[in-house]
């Protein structure tokens, strides 16, 4: 045996599982052929929030005349990467550091599984007692004719200019993201969606709040992309046929897990195009095979696949652990920001559990009506109505990603209502809104 | 150096176990792995080898000694070396049996006594020595045990190391809830959805999804038949094959146009039918019932026979069939399996039967070994017929009444009925 842990894929779920095992006293091998940090660190999560930092700046500046402040802003696309860039490589080096401390062994290579508990560079073959599969998702590039007229989100990163318009294909969170980078750089913002709301997990309630407060970005719902011609995106919405043009076509459609046919069928692995099948304790159908992150096609959150590969080495070390998927809180960083943890009103109704809501408008919130005025943004919360216990909380409006955290910690603990109303928030800040839904309860 | 042997712990129920017999005396020589003596716990007798290569320089104990597990029970090293040091301290020896019952009777005395003195505050020894390695106040706790003990699990509710929910803690005081050792929940915190489940969570944990499907109706009933089959009945089953050529012919002839088409409706079933019943009035051990401890032996003949209906298995009966004719036989019996499909069969035609038969052939299968249907002792399973016209039967039978020489007999007797099967005789053909 090489090391009592072979890991492949150096993203969330690969690094954070080696740190984890490294701390748990075991010896870890991580296979990464690119950069440490995934996709997250790397073209997602941290370089996308840099830019829209960036872009909100700029509007928030220039949109200040109200509160007293007037300025003159420009926006310089170079600078504005430059910071994104320096921001990743300071992360990326400091993950390096990270598993230099922990004595981690990093091979930068590619790694396949070719057997029970073997893995096999193109020279050599390791082995270990256990094996964490995290290989990741990649772009899914629907099948449009001239589809290669548009970029991914990939690309967006390294703009040189900015367009004067752009087409959004797909309205989930990175095509909603994108939409907000682009419209507080006052450019012309189409975002095309199949089904008739955008952002699916969201609560669709909240969704259309959302929807409404990006007043400046054109939404065309139950739109389907027929073809891409250069600039031009032929779309069918009610049966009837449009043509809009844009100096840059975006598709955003999702992400899909990189399943590697041929490796996983040598070893018989059970995999479907949606990912590699785990229990809850993350392990494969192959003893001593584990499987974390996007590769599982399960939720496809950074945060979801740090947990995942906690959850892995936590087995893989005889503690008992599982995946919860009750209390997983998700954020879309657009302005304003939206947030949510646990079910939604459409679930509950589909799952026919009696329920109790209360939705709260952001401009009943001190704090929120001082710094935003009466914008568009509310906090929905919902409580199973047998027992009070906290189901799911909903929010639009700015700080809604750093609040969700308390809103989780409160459904993981399965708190009650009456329990809630007596914690104690800070005054004034715009997470009282939680408590304030909750003594909106009837 | 010198090595001590260990007796190892065997399984975690195992506090000790009996040395058999030494293999190897006092100053033989042993090699790593050669075996030196065998030992017996309760369930199974194992052996203990030695752990080096050397001489056997002391054996602690005798043949037929209790030795504690992990206690020292040799040394092997090289002669003249020291082995006081491996002495065991616990030098327990005793002959087994009568002392195993006083130390039980020493044993339930002291629980006694502890109970007596307990009276106001009773609990068990071990959740007392919990209670106070937990920090718990054992006089603030009220059992749950017998007659109001206080156990384990009492204390384990003030004092568990993972943490509950206000929720489910509500649950259980109202309900009178067992708490869960571990929850689902932060680092094992038990969630109210931790209560709901019947099954252990470990089960929970490892199986993933799952569908359940309430057992009710016809499933419900053949449930509880089922049970009381393998609780009642001690079943052995018998396979045989025989020449079917006699049957396979008649079928053909019945189903060509050279006789009336009132008997192209008969198959080979209504004729196995037909040949068992008569078979069967020669061995009325096989025809018969069991009630505690009568076995009532049957002259007529009435069979069951299993058919498989949209809502589970039923087996009509075909009263006194042995007196039937071919021909009345077979009209019942389609009768009966229609009326079990449509599910319309009056319920008194699903009981009294004295033999059971059950037909997987058309399915391809070649033997299986039937379930007896109480009170009955016997059932025939009929297998597929194979192209050279070879039948194959399954008889299972209660060995609690019929032993396996008559249950031959019976399989001999229906092998010599259908070598004797003359379908023109039967249905008086010229």
């Amino acid at each position: 045996m090489d090391a009592d842990l072979i890991i492949i894929g150096g993203g969330p779920a690969g690094y954070f599982a080696a740190e984890t095992a490294a701390k748990e006293g075991l010896s870890v091998i991580l296979f990464e052929e690119n950069q440490l940090g995934g996709v997250c660190l790397n073209e997602g999560c941290i370089p996308t929030k840099s830019l829209l930092n960036s872009a909100k700046i700029f509007s928030v500046s220039k949109n200040s005349e109200k509160f007293g402040v007037s300025a003159n802003p420009s926006f310089n696309i170079i600078e504005a990467n430059k910071w994104k860039d320096e921001t990743v490589i300071k992360l990326r080096k400091s993950l390096e550091l990270l598993m230099k401390h922990n004595h981690i062994n990093l091979i930068k290579k590619n790694a396949k599984i070719i057997g029970p508990n073997t893995v096999k560079t193109d020279e050599e073959i390791y082995k270990a007692e256990n094996i964490l599969l995290a290989t990741g998702s990649s772009f899914v590039v629907p099948k449009i004719p001239g589809i290669e007229n548009a970029i991914t989100s990939k690309e967006v990163l390294s703009l040189q200019s900015i367009p004067s318009s752009v087409i959004i294909i797909g309205g989930g969170v990175i095509g909603i993201e994108l939409a907000s980078f682009f419209s507080c750089l006052n450019v012309e913002v189409t975002v095309v969606e199949m089904l008739p709301e955008i952002v699916p997990l969201m609560d669709a309630e909240m969704a259309s709040i959302l929807r409404r407060s990006m007043s400046s970005v054109n939404f065309l719902l139950s739109s389907k992309v027929e073809k891409i011609e250069k600039d031009t995106v032929y779309l069918v919405q009610d049966k009837k046929e449009l043509k809009i043009k844009a100096d840059l076509i975006i598709v955003a459609t999702g992400r899909r897990p990189l399943i590697d046919n041929e490796s996983f069928f040598s070893i018989g692995l059970d995999f479907s195009e949606k990912g590699v099948r785990t229990d809850e304790r993350m392990k494969t159908n192959i003893p001593g095979l584990y499987a974390a992150g996007d590769i599982t096609g399960r939720f496809m959150l950074a945060h979801a696949a740090y947990r995942m590969g906690q959850v892995a080495v936590n087995n893989i070390c005889n503690k008992k652990d599982i995946m919860r998927e009750f209390a997983l809180p998700w954020v879309i960083y657009s302005l304003p920001e939206a947030a949510g943890v646990g079910l939604t009103e459409e679930e509950l109704k589909k799952r026919e559990i009696p329920y109790k809501k209360s939705v709260v408008p952001m401009r009943a919130n001190g704090r929120f009506l001082a710094e935003h005025g009466e914008q568009p943004g509310a906090c929905k919360i919902l409580v199973y109505e047998k027992t009070g216990i906290l189901a799911g909380v909903h929010m639009v409006g700015s700080y809604a990603s750093e609040i969700i955290s308390s809103a989780t910690v409160m459904i993981e603990c399965e708190l009650r209502d009456r329990e809630i109303k007596e914690i104690i928030f800070p005054h004034p800040t715009v997470s009282e809104i939680i408590k304030d839904s909750i003594l909106g309860l009837k | 150096m010198a090595k001590e042997v260990i007796l190892p712990r065997q399984g975690n129920t195992v506090e000790s176990c009996v040395i058999l017999e030494w293999k190897k005396n006092e100053g033989d020589k042993v090699k790593k792995g050669e075996v030196l003596c065998e030992v017996e716990t309760d369930k199974t007798v194992f052996e203990i080898e030695s752990p080096a290569d050397g001489i056997l320089l002391k054996r602690f104990f005798k043949e037929n000694d209790d030795v504690p597990v992990m206690t020292t029970i040799a040394v092997i090293g090289n002669l003249g070396e020291d082995i006081s040091s491996f002495k065991p301290v616990s030098q327990i020896s005793k002959p087994k049996k009568e002392d195993n019952e006083k130390n039980l009777e020493k044993i339930q005395n002291t629980f006694l006594e502890e109970y007596k003195s307990e009276d106001k505050n009773k609990a068990s020894p071990f959740a007392k020595s919990l209670a106070i390695s937990k920090g718990v106040d054992i006089e603030t706790l009220s059992g749950s045990g017998p007659q109001g003990m206080i156990i384990e699990r009492d204390v384990l509710n003030v004092a568990s190391e993972v943490s509950i929910s206000p929720a489910a803690a509500e649950q259980i005081t109202k309900d009178k809830l067992k708490r869960p050792i571990r929850g689902s929940g932060l680092a094992g915190r038990i969630l109210l959805s931790d209560l709901k489940k019947e099954e252990s969570s470990e089960i929970r944990l490892s199986t993933g999804r799952f569908n359940d499907i309430p057992i009710k109706g016809i499933r419900k009933i053949i449930k509880e038949r089922m049970l009381l089959s393998a609780a009642t009945t001690v079943p052995c089953t018998l396979f045989y094959s025989t020449d079917a050529s006699t049957i396979i012919k008649a079928r053909n002839l019945l189903k060509s146009q050279q006789v009336s088409s009132n008997f192209s409706s008969i198959t080979i079933n209504d004729m196995l039918i037909y040949i068992i019943s008569k078979v069967l009035q020669k061995h009325p051990r096989l025809n018969s019932h069991i009630y505690n401890d009568t076995i009532r032996e049957f002259e007529n003949v009435s069979i069951g026979f299993a058919v498989d209906t949209p809502r589970g298995l039923m087996v009509p009966v075909l009263y006194n069939a042995n007196l039937m004719d071919l021909i009345t036989i077979s009209t019942n019996t389609k009768k009966l399996i229609s009326e079990c499909i449509e599910g319309n069969i009056n319920p008194d035609l699903l009981k009294g039967s004295t033999f059971t038969i059950t037909n997987l052939g058309n399915s391809g299968i070649e033997y299986f070994t039937p379930v007896i249907n109480p009170p009955e002792n016997a059932i025939l399973g009929i297998g597929t017929i194979s192209k050279d016209n070879v039948i194959k039967f399954s008889l299972t039978f209660n060995h609690i009444v019929i032993d396996g020489k008559p249950a031959a007999e019976f399989l001999k007797s229906l092998e010599d009925a259908i070598k004797d099967f003359d379908i023109t005789k039967i249905l008086n053909f010229n």
